[in-house]
């Protein structure tokens, strides 16, 4: 008996092994790499906002309305005269937020039903997919931008209009990986050992779907990054004053033929951003050797 | 084959069952009661409490919600999605109205991303790793993260104001057509390249091509007579869920450029809390999406034999 323990741990440290070259991969993938230092110097930005921003983000000053770039207002001033620079970068504590938080929700979450869904079968599988199915009905941001423009502008409506529209994929990802993991020889010798399910989930199966969800995960982040900001940009997300890009790039329209930069520096933000986690999660998806997902490519 | 068709019918069914669930209690979702918000669209600031009573009996919304919710489902089998909260106008007609200016905002864009992608897809694979493909890639992603609201305003600002070549709003001519086409169809395009590339190489591994080229054929006729084929499958099909892309796009863009179609629509019906053309909308976004995805899934099947016995995840 275990005799038989000891060779079920022998099958999954190599498979793990051969999992863990991922990481010496990722060492060398300089596309990763770059990805995750962009990433940093956002996160930089996040916490030393206050640091780095040469103005009040919020401070109104209407003798210097819609300034061109300079060097007190590097990327120019707006309609009520704030520093758009100092905005942007406050911006940068708004949008990660949301995105960390949404996906820290969504894939704990996704990944729970997933599990379930692929280990379980029978009725709870097909419950969970119909609902996964009936929520990815509604293409794109569509749902989320009811959810979010009825329960009314703000933080939260946005958090949790992303959160309730953004977990079917990675349930329906982590239901994939469970089964085909569940043919894998460790799993079902695990199997005719420890009949708990809940035991074989966490110990076995779980720790092998972490790869793919961590990639499904950055790639999220910049999605979510997106649609929040899209929902700030039609007037249903985060409201002005609040600095936010999407909302930053709506009240820079009537503007746009006078003073382009209203527009312009919280739109490239926007894009530097979301390049770098989707560059991060393009790099971990080829050190992991998985094919492009058209799913997530779709979104 | 018939079976097939069958289980994903039943499950289509299932589906829109579900989706009309969730569009009816949208409702729902607006923090107050339905009765008051809506009088308050209605009528304004100024209410009497007769005024909310009085509306409630009329639409119904006195009666327990899941009664509500099969009263709702019985007009709909009917094809009634009742009248806007806001102007009275029958909802369905409306969507029906706004429908053609998003389909063709939408085939435009289809068009333009077709155009960009396909050529840069094929171009890459078929140089794999050069500077060109690297290069391809590299602006993919880049169109990847670049979000549509930006792009079009950034396209207003230079075709628009700047240049004067097209105008920057507005629905009717040739020429509206094309800042929001090139939009859409744009960051559509930097994933359709991708994906491209990605089948078209997956097929030039394959024994088959190996076989063509050592029977000695050129390189032009394995592309064109034999690996395009099967490579375009996967981007053919792909089209389903481009079209969902496009539907969730065609909110943010319509609204940009004052297009008249169903984004617009759903976006003012939103503002307005106008419910029943909220649920309209919704309902016909998800139902529409819902069927394509059926008619390509089918229509793979048919095409690609092989997929009807390993689809059935």
């Amino acid at each position: 008996m275990t005799d038989m323990i000891e060779k079920i741990k022998l099958t999954e440290k190599a498979y793990l092994a051969e999992k863990r070259l991922v990481f010496g991969e990722f060492r060398k993938n300089r596309l990763a790499i770059s990805g995750l230092l962009l990433i940093a110097v956002l996160c930089f930005l996040a916490m030393f906002a206050p640091e780095i921003a040469p103005h009040d983000p919020l401070a109104q000053k209407l003798d210097s309305r819609l300034l061109s770039p300079s060097s007190e207002y590097p990327f120019g001033t707006d309609e009520l005269g704030r520093c758009i620079f100092s905005r942007v970068v406050y911006g940068t504590r708004v949008s990660l937020g949301i995105g960390l938080l949404v996906v820290a929700a969504t894939s704990i979450a996704g990944t729970v039903l997933g599990l379930l869904s692929g280990y379980m079968g029978g009725f709870l599988d097909e419950a969970i997919m119909r609902g996964v199915d009936i929520v990815m009905a509604f293409p794109n941001i569509i749902l989320a931008l009811v959810i979010a423009g009825l329960l009314g502008p703000g933080f939260s409506s946005v958090v949790l209009a992303l959160a309730l529209t953004q977990w079917p994929v990675y349930a329906r990802l982590v239901r994939g990986q469970v089964l085909s993991l569940r043919k894998r020889a460790f799993v079902e010798a695990a199997r005719a050992l420890r009949p708990s399910s809940f035991y074989i989930m966490r110990k076995h199966i779980l720790p092998n779907c972490m790869g793919p969800v961590i990639v499904l995960g950055t790639l999220e982040i910049a999605h979510v990054i997106i649609f929040a900001a899209a929902l700030s940009f039609l007037g249903l997300g985060i409201q002005p004053p609040d600095p936010e890009w999407g909302s930053m790039l709506k009240a820079g329209i009537p503007y746009l033929r006078t003073a382009p930069q209203l527009t312009f520096f919280p739109g490239l933000m926007i894009i530097f951003t979301v390049f770098s986690f989707n560059f991060a999660g393009d790099g971990l998806r080829d050190s992991f050797g998985q094919p492009a997902n058209q799913e997530v490519l779709a979104r | 084959m018939w079976k097939y068709i069958a289980k994903r019918l039943a499950m289509v069914s299932i589906v829109i069952a579900g989706v009309t669930f969730i569009a009816f209690s949208a409702m729902y979702f607006a923090p107050g009661d339905p009765a008051e918000v809506i009088a308050l669209a209605r009528y304004g600031e100024d209410l009497s409490a007769s005024q909310i009573g009085t509306l409630r009996e009329a639409e119904g919304l006195d009666a327990p919600v899941h009664i509500q919710y099969l009263i709702w489902v019985g007009h709909l089998l009917r094809l009634d999605l009742g009248k806007s909260l806001v102007t009275s106008e029958d909802v369905l007609a409306e969507i029906l109205q706004k429908l053609p200016a998003t389909a063709k905002l939408a085939i435009a864009s289809l068009l333009v991303s077709f155009l960009i992608a396909l050529p840069a897809g094929i171009l890459s694979a078929l140089r794999k790793n050069s500077l060109l493909d690297r290069g391809c890639m590299f602006v993919s992603l880049v169109g990847v993260s670049i979000p549509n609201f930006w792009l079009g305003l950034l396209l207003i600002w230079l075709f628009a104001l700047t240049l004067h070549m097209f105008p920057s709003f507005g629905y009717g001519s040739l020429k509206h057509f094309v800042l929001p086409a090139l939009t859409l169809g744009t960051s559509l395009a930097a994933v359709t390249a991708r994906l491209t590339r990605a089948s078209l190489l997956e097929v030039l591994g394959q024994e088959y091509i190996v076989a063509a080229r050592a029977r000695g054929l050129d390189e032009h006729t394995i592309l064109f007579r034999h690996a395009l084929k099967n490579a375009l499958l996967p981007v053919i099909t792909f089209a389903g869920m481009q079209f969902g892309y496009l539907l969730g796009g065609a909110v943010i863009v319509e609204t940009i450029f004052s297009w008249p179609g169903i984004g617009k629509l759903l976006v003012d019906s939103i503002f307005a809390r106008d419910f029943s053309m909220i649920q309209g909308c919704v309902l016909f976004i998800a139902v529409l999406f819902s069927l394509s995805s059926l008619a390509v899934d089918i229509l793979y099947a048919v095409l690609d034999p092989r997929i009807r016995y390993d689809r059935h995840d």
